[in-house]
């Protein structure tokens, strides 16, 4: 388990819904390093699933709801530098909050106060 | 003989002392579980499994001193389809938490070397197996 806070709470602000991790309700473009893609749907485990995976992956493009580009580079930059792998991915999906009861894990800062900066 | 992957066969030797062997196939090798059996009060003191090239052979002694031995030849037949080499490695349960299924999977993806054509998609589903997501 390598996720620092910063991390969980940047793959919630951006593979979440709500700033919440969640197992399904996302949809995106796989793209692969040789450029194949795919369209999938899902949660947020499955994204960081996809995204530690860089010997297949190249990127994950979100389609809905949100959109937006995400590689490894950025998830891990965002975690501290840390590297993220798919135990990490692993305990994603178990606080995702499926099945009911399960703990949901949601971001500690929303969105856009995380990123507000006073100038 | 012609054994599909994943699949279990069960062989019963007519040699004594009587042995069950259990046969999985999983990818391009066969993992055996050999079930020693008690026939007739003789007991099996030692089992010996040996598996080379597409062959089993296992030898037994029984509590006598006695001992017997059985052989047979496989044929593997791999899979041929994402959804056959699923079955072969257990089913979808078996992938659960199991890392080096995703790594068998990716190396079929960049290497194509498990007899039927990984796509991308069989990777991500894989994930999603390996994660246990619905």
């Amino acid at each position: 388990m390598a996720l620092t806070t910063n991390g969980k709470n940047y793959i919630a602000q951006n593979f979440g819904i709500s700033n919440c991790y969640v197992s399904t309700g996302l949809s995106w473009t796989a793209v692969g390093n040789n450029d194949t893609t795919v369209n999938e749907s899902g949660g947020t485990a499955s994204i960081v699933g996809r995204l530690v995976t860089t010997s297949v992956y190249k990127r994950i493009d979100l389609t809905s709801p949100r959109t937006g580009s995400y590689t490894y580079t950025a998830l891990k930059q965002a975690n501290d530098n840390t590297d993220v792998d798919m135990t990490d991915a692993q305990w994603i999906a178990a606080n995702d909050g499926t099945p009911i009861g399960e703990a949901q894990y949601c971001s500690t800062c929303q969105v856009p106060i995380c990123s507000f900066q006073v100038v | 003989m012609d054994i599909p992957h994943g699949s279990v066969i069960q062989a019963i030797s007519t040699v004594d002392p009587g042995l069950n062997q259990t046969v999985s196939v999983y990818q391009w090798t066969l993992d055996v579980t050999v079930l020693p059996v008690n026939t007739a009060n003789i007991t099996i003191d030692t089992l010996n499994l040996s598996l080379g090239g597409h062959t089993l052979l296992l030898s037994a002694q029984n509590s006598c001193g006695n001992w017997g031995s059985y052989s047979e030849l496989f044929n593997i037949i791999p899979p041929t389809s994402y959804a056959e080499w699923i079955a072969s490695m257990g089913g979808i349960g078996a992938i659960y938490g199991n890392l080096a299924a995703i790594g068998i999977i990716i190396d079929g993806y960049l290497y194509n070397n498990l007899g039927f054509t990984v796509t991308l998609g069989n990777v991500g589903t894989t994930i999603d197996y390996y994660l246990g997501l619905p």
